[in-house]
């Protein structure tokens, strides 16, 4: 379970986040959507203990982030949006490393991590340095960081960026996976068919305030657009709509 | 071509000028200036300098060559810049302007070495010193796109390795070179100056000639799928973190192989050189007229100052450098006492290398006092600098405050040196040092390192 209460953050003068609140559930995949700069990184970031909230509480499967924030990282996962992994180790080094800070069982992690990369294709790569990965392969890499101790709450930063669609296709498998273990999952994704076909709800941030928040079906009554997709969703409920490109070369 | 430059160069300011950086570089110079004077109050002889100075000259554009060879062939930038418009020539001439800045840095050290022996020699330094370190520089600049270029036409790191040896080695026994270019300037000869410059003249005009022919080939060849790292080295780090925690073992361990892999090369330069210190010890102890008590406290000084290098480099440099991968440690359910231990597990194991060789010097030298007793507080010594250094560079990342880290050396100072009298009167006293502060003080730094902000722009390390 994630559980966030009228958390607010500003960085001076910018109000990234105006006292958000969401639950998101066991067993449930939930998107959260917004335009660049809506608050999404932020969010993101103080959830994993990277930022603290100027106000709010945050809780990960029941621990706080202020009061126990050892406990709450240890029960979350996450994918940031930039896959940062040390460039001289190896994948399989990575996991190995990381299994040891999370304190597993190394026989477990092993079996775990050769099963991730078999899942992912990443094969030999996986015993060579990270420096000479693309950046598909530093993202699957990443992926399988966050998901190896299988932990209660998730969270994934764009996490099909850089993919290839069999990439993609299996990521989206991984979090059916997910769901059906009973994870609170959380997807950033501009990536909206990835959203709309694997999220049980999905929440619209618009400058740091969650602006709707409901299934599909609830956002689409909520902007009145019975047929609509999440696209023409996204664009009614933050007012924002598409540009005429032609205007960009008006000078000839 | 100026625009480029000049995007470039404010790059390298915020990458490489900062204090800290600054720092480093004047306490080496120092270091490298004491040592030039030490070797000429020994009595080493003008032409033994001149070829040694050659020798440090010829690795050091070894060096400069490996890094320009990433430079034109493989630096991830050249994705963005080839496709601008930069032609190969530009670039070649760019990373010269690159290579000639950096070779003025690493000449420094030479230049302070055969500074410090000149002055021992009561030559006068004047514009000749300068004059040779500006000259030098894109002497060294164009000589390492050159080798850059030869590397990467395929020259193999073995082929590479002996020619490299073999220079050196010729500098130093047939003698010519840049130390004697060096020693003419100061002796007031203007032909040094001008061999140096016209060197530099001509081989510049020779890598812009040569060195932008077949740079696409050799880019493709630089960009192979690199092969498997040997697990050897992951095993074998393994070994020495079995002594601690999980978590500590753990970071320990991708310290030791990061390093061992290249990552922070600086680091590993210093690491490689700060032994060379302990030299300065037997010139320093060789005054007759010196009694038991006062070897031991100056082998105390020098294990209470190398503490504190190691300690800065380990505590506070190191975790600076790769500030774009802390966002990794910190997803983690680590504490900050665990850092902590981490990085003062590989500074104390490190410094008590040092502080083995400094007991051993001391044990053997004549009218010392019973080593045991030296021992145990230079080794006592040697945890509270290296814990001191390293606990303080915590608290600087956990504020985010670099401009603090920088003034380290100022405390670590007062610290080694009071510590290492307090050893001399009783090494027990040492053990007053987490008494009075300084652990309450380490605490802290743990506490906030754990809530502290990681907002650093982690996008740098990807």
């Amino acid at each position: 379970m994630i559980e966030v209460t009228g958390l607010t953050k500003a960085y001076g003068e910018l109000q990234a986040l105006k006292g958000l609140s969401l639950t998101v559930r066991p067993g449930e995949v939930f998107g959260l959507l917004g335009h660049n700069g809506a608050g999404k990184s932020t969010f993101a970031k103080i959830l994993s203990g990277l930022v603290l909230p100027d106000a709010g509480e945050a809780r990960v499967a029941g621990h706080a982030l202020a009061q126990d924030p050892l406990a709450a990282r240890a029960a979350f996962g996450y994918l940031p949006e930039e896959s940062v992994l040390y460039e001289e180790l190896t994948a399989w080094e990575h996991l190995e490393l990381f299994a040891q800070l999370r304190g597993m069982d190394l026989t477990l992690a092993r079996e775990r991590a050769t099963r991730l990369f078999d899942f992912f294709d990443l094969g030999d790569a996986a015993q060579r340095p990270v420096a000479g990965y693309s950046r598909g392969m530093r993202r699957k890499a990443a992926i399988a960081l966050a998901v190896l101790p299988d932990p209660p709450a998730l969270l994934f930063d764009e996490p099909t960026g850089g993919l290839d669609p069999e990439g993609a296709r299996r990521f989206a498998e991984l979090l059916a996976e997910l769901k059906r273990r009973e994870r609170a999952v959380i997807v950033q994704s501009h990536i909206l068919g990835l959203v709309e076909k694997r999220c049980d709800r999905i929440g619209v941030l618009d400058h740091g305030t969650l602006i709707a928040c409901g299934t599909l079906d609830e956002l689409r009554q909520q902007a009145q657009l019975p047929e609509g997709d999440l696209e023409d969703l996204l664009a009614t409920l933050t007012g924002r709509r598409g540009k005429d490109a032609r205007e960009v070369f008006a000078d000839g | 071509m100026t625009a480029l430059l000049r995007l470039r160069l404010s790059i390298l300011r915020r990458r490489y000028g900062s204090p800290l950086e600054l720092v480093v570089l004047a306490g080496l110079c120092w270091v490298a200036w004491v040592a030039g004077s030490a070797a000429a109050e020994r009595g080493l002889p003008p032409a033994w300098a001149s070829r040694g100075l050659s020798a440090g000259w010829l690795a050091l554009a070894g060096a400069l060559s490996l890094i320009q060879r990433r430079q034109l062939y493989t630096a991830r930038e050249l994705d963005l810049l080839l496709p601008s418009g930069v032609s190969a020539r530009q670039l070649v001439a760019l990373r010269g302007v690159e290579g000639a800045l950096l070779a003025l840095a690493g000449t420094a050290l030479p230049v302070a070495c055969a500074a410090g022996y000149a002055r021992a020699q009561g030559l006068s330094l004047g514009p000749a010193i300068a004059g040779w370190w500006l000259l030098s520089a894109p002497l060294l600049a164009a000589l390492s796109l050159l080798g850059a270029w030869a590397l990467a036409g395929g020259l193999g790191a073995r082929a590479a390795g002996v020619l490299a040896a073999a220079g050196v080695a010729a500098l130093a026994l047939l003698g010519p070179g840049p130390g004697p270019a060096l020693g003419s300037a100061l002796r007031g000869e203007l032909l040094g100056l001008g061999t140096t410059g016209g060197a530099a003249a001509l081989l510049a005009a020779l890598a812009l000639l040569v060195v932008p022919r077949g740079a696409a080939e050799r880019r493709a060849r630089g960009r192979r799928v690199r092969g498997q790292a040997s697990p050897l080295l992951w095993r074998l780090a393994a070994l020495p973190s079995r002594l601690l925690p999980a978590s500590v073992g753990a970071l320990v361990r991708r310290d030791l192989v990061v390093l061992a892999r290249g990552g922070f090369p600086r680091g590993r330069l210093i690491a490689c050189l700060l032994p060379a210190a302990l030299l300065l010890l037997p010139v320093a102890g060789s005054d007759e007229s010196l009694e038991g008590w006062q070897l031991s406290l100056l082998t105390l000084m020098f294990v209470g100052v190398l503490g504190t290098a190691a300690g800065f480099l380990f505590g506070v440099d190191l975790p600076r450098a790769r500030e774009g991968w802390r966002l990794l440690e910190r997803v983690q359910p680590l504490s900050g006492g665990a850092v902590l231990l981490s990085r003062w597990a590989l500074a104390a194991t490190y410094a008590m290398g040092l502080t083995a060789v400094a007991v051993a010097w001391v044990a053997q030298a004549e009218g010392a006092p019973p080593w045991p007793r030296v021992a145990a507080g230079a080794a006592l010594l040697t945890l509270a600098t290296t814990f001191d250094a390293v606990a303080f560079g915590l608290r600087c990342e956990a504020r985010g405050s670099l401009v603090e880290a920088t003034a380290y050396p100022l405390r670590g100072g007062v610290v080694a040196v009071g510590f290492a009298l307090a050893a001399q009167i009783h090494p027990l006293l040492v053990g007053l040092y987490p008494l009075l502060g300084f652990a309450a003080e380490a605490r802290r730094s743990a506490a906030l390192w754990l809530r502290a902000e990681c907002t650093s722009d982690h996008q740098a390390a990807a």
